[in-house]
């Protein structure tokens, strides 16, 4: 029983927190975006596929995780400026929908791009750190610990930008009041495309420091967008300590259960979760109650 | 009247030609037709709940594959009549899609597109695990539509092109014809004031959910008979039917055409399925010439091509009214008042 639990329970369960906490990061830039934009950004996703991809090629040239990882979240914050610009843009104000519909037609361009430029086969992104760490007497993985680390600090990191800083201050108002905070001098699509741009950012980098775990392919956007919708519902939209929850709770459900199942009907528990939580508190764990 | 009159003519007109066409044709194109015109019909399920209640179903899809299947297995295992087939998916797509339907309707918007976008997967994942009825990922293969008994009198055979085509055809036809009943009834009037204005609804003394539950069963009931009519025409019943790639397809489909009417989804369905045979024959990703246009239409056309159509014309001939009685309006001025 013992052994059980250390050798097949506890890695299962440490691999759920390092998939949540990936995650987390991933469904954070969503429900940014959702928070302050009032869009439901479908392409998420692909921008997460396209980060490990476009990391994956820097990786061939630089030879240097880190610098690919630097440069791979530079690229696609700039392709998310431009998809704010030229097709979020023209929709704000009007009925979410069409955005959601807009960023549906942009993720279908987005994976046939990356199927023209890196073919159909998935490409393996090395992990930077190799060898195992010995936790009494468990032999983990070292990068998923360090990936552990490295999540929670950037979550962190981001938790203290828009609460403590000015400029998280600013995209929080935006959130809330944008005419207030227009009519107090700041120029809200500035803001909104910056808050475009960090989505963008964070979905590239939850993509690459995915891709040594999963593999990198062109409908990873697919999979992980479901997640993540799992989890901006299940935490509530526009919350950040509900994508944290959240995320925990879908990573530990999808790790720990395809222990005794098989991983793809693990996979739906994390839907029967969501619609549990709908049909009891529709507005998400975390989430303000009235919120659409 | 004269009006009326001619869209009377114009409609037989049609339909002649339809019934006409397949006999000067390669049998190609006969295909192409029959399974252009399943697709409309699919889309016109999706626009019923899209298009006439404003609710967007990203799994649609999974209706569409599960009456593939039900149609798969009767024909290959029961050797059943195709119009049991098809009443027996309708039914069967009714009971699941009251399920979902039931848990789906609770969440408005966007919540609802997520909701249906992770009941489709789960339905898609319990077919993909289910082999040993469904075969897993290799489906099941070798459906040949069965010749249809008339008593003992007569037999039809199916499994031509040509007829199938014209069963498909009668299908079609005779559905469109029950969603343009109901669209013009008074259920439908409610569904659209739902779209209008959710909150009013109620104050008039109309369940919201009862009416979105119930349009979402016909939806979902409709779609399943597409793709019961879809599996003996292509021959197989895979997964990839139930993929989201499908619904996003379908979406795509109802939005090309026009939502909310009945004749923009099956224009979009078949031009969708005639243009991705064409274009993806030269082509090979295609797929992203679809995105480019759907964004576009999105963005620039939120109507379709019916809708511009529609638009269009109509707001030309309103365009020319209002000039004409303006110079009326103008050349009356200028008489001298008594």
């Amino acid at each position: 029983m013992g052994e059980y639990v250390l050798y097949t329970l506890l890695p299962q369960i440490f691999h759920g927190l390092v998939l949540g906490l990936s995650l987390a990061l991933i469904a954070t830039g969503l429900s940014l975006v959702f928070g302050v934009m009032k869009i439901v950004n479908f392409s998420h996703g692909e921008l997460c596929m396209l980060g490990a991809y476009v990391a994956y090629s820097a990786f061939l040239i630089i030879q240097n995780f880190w610098l690919a990882l630097i440069f791979s979240t530079i690229i696609i914050g700039v392709i998310g400026l431009g998809i704010e610009f030229l097709a979020i843009r023209p929709l704000y104000g009007k009925n979410p929908m069409f955005s959601l519909l807009v960023t549906f037609g942009i993720s279908m361009i987005l994976v046939e791009s990356a199927r023209i430029i890196w073919g159909p086969n998935p490409k393996e992104l090395t992990a930077p750190l190799k060898g195992f760490i010995n936790l009494a007497g468990l032999n983990y993985p070292f990068y998923r610990l360090f990936l552990l680390c490295f999540t929670i600090v950037l979550i962190t990191g981001i938790w203290i930008f828009l609460n403590k800083t000015r400029y998280g201050v600013i995209i929080q108002g935006a959130s809330q009041d944008r005419e207030m905070l227009s009519a107090l001098g700041f120029n809200v699509k500035i803001v909104y495309s910056l808050t475009f741009v960090m989505g963008s950012a964070l979905a590239a980098v939850g993509g690459i420091i995915l891709g040594p775990i999963l593999a990198v392919y062109t409908t990873m956007g697919h999979d992980i967008i479901l997640s993540a919708f799992a989890v901006v519902i299940v935490g509530g939209m526009g919350s950040f300590p509900g994508a944290v929850v959240a995320s925990i709770i879908i990573g530990e459900v999808e790790s720990v259960g395809s222990l005794w199942i098989p991983p793809t009907i693990a996979k739906t528990f994390t839907f029967v979760i969501m619609a549990i939580i709908l049909l009891l508190k529709p507005e998400g764990l975390f989430g303000e109650p009235g919120a659409e | 009247m004269n009006l009326v009159q001619n869209r009377f003519v114009l409609v037989i007109g049609f339909l002649i030609f339809l019934i006409i066409w397949p006999f000067f044709v390669p049998t190609f194109f006969i295909i192409l037709a029959t399974e252009a015109a399943v697709f409309g019909l699919f889309a016109i399920s999706l626009d019923l709940i899209m298009g006439y209640v404003g609710l967007v179903s990203l799994g649609h899809a999974a209706f569409f594959g599960l009456g593939a299947y039900v149609s798969a297995l009767l024909i290959l295992n029961f050797k059943s009549p195709l119009p049991l087939t098809l009443i027996i998916a309708i039914l069967l797509n009714a009971a699941v899609g009251s399920i979902v339907g039931f848990l789906s309707i609770r969440a408005r918007g966007i919540y609802f597109a997520m909701l249906t976008l992770a009941f489709g997967e789960v339905i898609y994942r319990i077919i993909y695990v289910w082999k040993n009825l469904t075969g897993g990922s290799d489906g099941i293969n070798g459906v040949i539509p069965p010749p249809l008994h008339f008593g003992n009198l007569f037999t039809l055979t199916l499994s031509g092109p040509k007829n199938y085509y014209f069963f498909v055809l009668i299908i079609v036809a005779f559905s469109y014809w029950v969603c343009r009943r109901l669209v013009k009834s008074p259920f439908g009037s409610i569904l659209q004031a739902i779209r209008e204005n959710e909150r009013r609804v109620p104050f008039l003394g109309y369940s919201l959910r009862k009416y979105k539950l119930i349009s979402f069963i016909f939806s979902s009931a409709l779609a399943g008979l597409s793709g019961a009519l879809y599996s003996p025409l292509a021959g197989f019943a895979n997964p990839s039917l139930l993929e989201f790639s499908l619904s996003g397809k379908v979406v795509i489909m109802t939005l090309l055409g026009g939502i909310g009417t009945l004749i923009g989804p099956l224009i979009g369905g078949i031009f969708l399925t005639v243009f991705e045979l064409f274009i993806g024959s030269y082509i090979k990703n295609y797929l992203i010439i679809i995105g480019f246009t759907f964004v576009l239409i999105v963005l620039f056309l939120p109507r379709g091509i019916y809708g511009f159509f529609q638009y269009s014309i109509v707001g030309l001939f309103s365009l020319i009214k209002k000039q004409v009685f303006k110079i009326i309006l103008w050349k009356s001025s200028l008489k001298p008042e008594n």
